[in-house]
């Protein structure tokens, strides 16, 4: 015999193997949960956080891109996140899988100060916005048009969203947000109740760059 | 069934050629060779086993992270593979079957089951997360296209593990030297296929600096992996090829009748071989080329299908359309946009009309697969019942009404919708 000498050596392979396990099975490393691991960055520090949003139900959203957060127009703030695909109910329709997927791909709206002129309290979901992505490739200049992405509610509140299937690459990643003034009432004229503000009449453009889509396991 | 099929080839395939080198490099001496083989059968059990929990966990649970998973368990098995090549150019030329003892022969197979443990946990991890695959959304394990799912599963899994299988016996054929560089050479493919995800990973919680070659060198991987799969492919014959090559072609004169026929037996035996790992190579490479075009193929849609306009009408003959399958028509708007819609009887007197469009990809359009509509960009599966409704991957719906025969559709509508197809 020259290398399994004892009896029961294999239970100390196995325990080793058992502690690498106990090791990855776990939910998370400190690292991982760090802000600069989840896309909140400083261009939102003075905003509060959703509750935990980044790390909730075993779910890491990462970023998109490299720049955070940003504005989009006079009223809103947007970041773009991804993270494992989830399965979603949407009455009897259909959506796409979680198992056919690569990943969910989000978008969190929230409203601004500047939003109270159209009644809205800051750090708000502003609903009926129709949200395009449009990826490029940087290699290759490829485009990916992610069509329209639909609002959806998850643990962290509501956000436009959808899974998806996507080649691995490094990508630019343009939203155009759409107005919702055909979907979405203001009261006007001169009563108490009316808003001062008016919805934007072109859509909104924001860019993420230097997203690096890896496709690795989510 | 070929979707999965392939997608169980390609992910299997390194764990059985892996797994199968690991194994064939062991070393021993000859009493304990049923010691080592039961030692060998529980770690790779206990390792494909663990993932096997972890993919349960995964799916079913919130409880575990897979990117945390393969981070930890990736830099071990890195660590273990490494440790094992140096083991295994330090033994040399020596023979591994053995009764000369020492460090070596000792660190090789430790090393050897170490890493058989991890191959099974890490690349065992995505095989069995695939399983997720086989039930489409909405259906049921004991529904007919989960169980055709779950054979061409098998079936891929089977096909690597026999291409394992036949690596694993050709290499204890091959000469020493051989036999370590064809191992060398599929664990150095697994090492640089783990290096770029495992920085990028590590550059992702910031604990290394980013780096943009390392990026692209990580595409370069993820474009070329059905590539990488034929030079494992190639593998499989290459190794039956050299075994069958280096083989005793003759005993000696003075040697008896019976260890003739063991020359030709093992020289037939090898024979046998090459001719199952050539059809195994050959097998898997048309898989991950022809197999996975064809099931990755998306379907042209169908032809557009007769109709009239009249007047504020667009009519289309009720005769046309009872049939309970997928029709597709089009409307020229006044600005020459081709607006396409879909109509699928649902049941004896109501119909499910729409563009054919969704909100969410755009004039992608729809196809029918196994009596069921699919979106063309998703491939998401509608429910028949709910077309006609809007929301999600639904095709956008448009009014109809049915009179003299015919189903009626509204030109102002079609109109009004031909700036979803521009």
């Amino acid at each position: 015999m020259t290398i399994i000498t004892k009896k029961g050596q294999w239970k100390a392979v196995v325990g080793a193997s058992a502690l690498v396990l106990a090791l990855t099975a776990c939910s998370g490393t400190p690292a991982a949960t760090t802000p600069a691991a989840t896309g909140t960055t400083p261009a939102t520090a003075a905003a509060p956080e959703k509750p935990a949003g980044t790390n909730v139900a075993g779910i890491n959203e990462l970023p998109v891109g490299d720049s955070g957060p940003q504005a989009a127009g006079e009223f809103l703030e947007v970041n773009a996140v991804y993270f494992q695909a989830v399965d979603m109910k949407h009455g009897s329709m259909a959506m796409p899988a979680a198992s056919d997927s690569d990943m969910h791909f989000e978008i969190d709206v929230k409203t601004t100060a500047g939003a109270s002129a159209i009644g809205f309290e800051p750090d708000q979901f502003l609903p009926y916005l129709k949200i395009n992505p449009k990826l490029t490739e940087k290699n290759t200049g490829e485009v990916v048009d992610l069509g329209t992405l639909m609002p959806m509610i998850a643990v962290d509140g509501p956000h436009y969203g959808n899974n998806i299937k996507l080649k691995p690459g490094l990508y630019t990643v343009e939203l155009t947000i759409q107005s919702p003034a055909d979907d979405f009432m203001l009261h006007t004229g001169n009563d108490t109740s009316a808003v001062s503000g008016r919805f934007w009449t072109e859509p909104l453009k924001v860019t993420f760059d230097n997203f690096e889509w890896d496709g690795q396991l989510l | 069934m070929l979707k999965l099929f392939v997608a169980a080839a390609e992910l299997a395939l390194p764990l059985g050629l892996l797994s199968a080198a690991l194994i064939a490099n062991r070393s021993y001496a000859p009493p304990d060779r049923q010691r080592v083989g039961r030692l060998t059968v529980r770690v790779l059990a206990f390792g494909t086993l663990a993932a096997a929990a972890v993919a349960w966990l995964r799916l079913e649970t919130r409880h575990v992270r897979l990117p945390v998973v393969n981070l930890w368990t990736g830099a071990a098995l890195l660590l273990a593979l490494i440790a094992f090549l140096a083991a295994l150019w330090l033994t040399g030329r020596r023979e591994l079957v053995t009764d000369e003892g020492g460090w070596r022969p000792r660190l090789l197979t430790a090393t050897s089951l170490v890493s058989l443990a991890l191959v099974g946990f890490f690349y065992g991890l995505p095989l069995f997360l695939a399983i997720d695959k086989v039930v489409p959304m909405g259906g049921t394990l004991f529904a007919s296209d989960s169980l055709v799912n779950l054979i061409g599963y098998a079936l891929g899994i089977a096909t690597a593990v026999f291409a394992g299988t036949a690596v694993g016996i050709s290499l204890g054929r091959v000469p020493s030297l051989a036999r370590r560089v064809l191992t060398t050479l599929l664990l150095g493919i697994a090492l640089v296929t783990q290096w770029a995800p495992l920085y990028q990973q590590l550059a992702g919680l910031k604990i290394v600096p980013r780096s943009p070659g390392n990026f692209q060198a990580l595409l370069w991987i993820q474009n070329n992996a059905p590539s990488i799969l034929l030079v494992y492919a190639g593998v499989v014959v290459v190794t039956a090829a050299i075994a069958l090559a280096v083989r005793r072609r003759s005993a000696p004169e003075d040697a008896s009748r019976a260890e003739h026929r063991l020359v030709r037996a093992d020289g037939l035996s090898r024979r046998r071989m090459l001719s199952w790992s050539t059809a195994l190579g050959v097998g898997l490479a048309v898989t991950y080329t022809v197999g996975k075009r064809l099931a990755e193929a998306v379907p042209e849609l169908s032809p557009i299908e007769p109709s009239t306009v009249n007047g504020d009408r667009v009519e289309v003959a009720l005769d046309l359309v009872s049939d309970g399958h997928l029709h597709r028509f089009a409307y020229r708007s006044t600005g020459g946009t081709e607006v396409r819609f879909i109509v699928i009887q649902k049941n004896a007197t109501a119909f499910g009309t729409g563009l054919d469009a969704c909100e969410i990809c755009g004039p992608s359009g729809y196809f029918e697969r196994g009596g069921k509509v699919v979106c063309r960009e998703c491939d998401v599966i509608m429910n028949t019942q709910t077309i006609g409704f809007p929301g999600g991957c639904n095709p956008i719906p448009i009014q109809y009404e049915i009179a003299g025969g015919h189903l009626l559709f509204g030109v102002a509508e079609l109109e009004q919708q031909a700036k979803v197809f521009r």
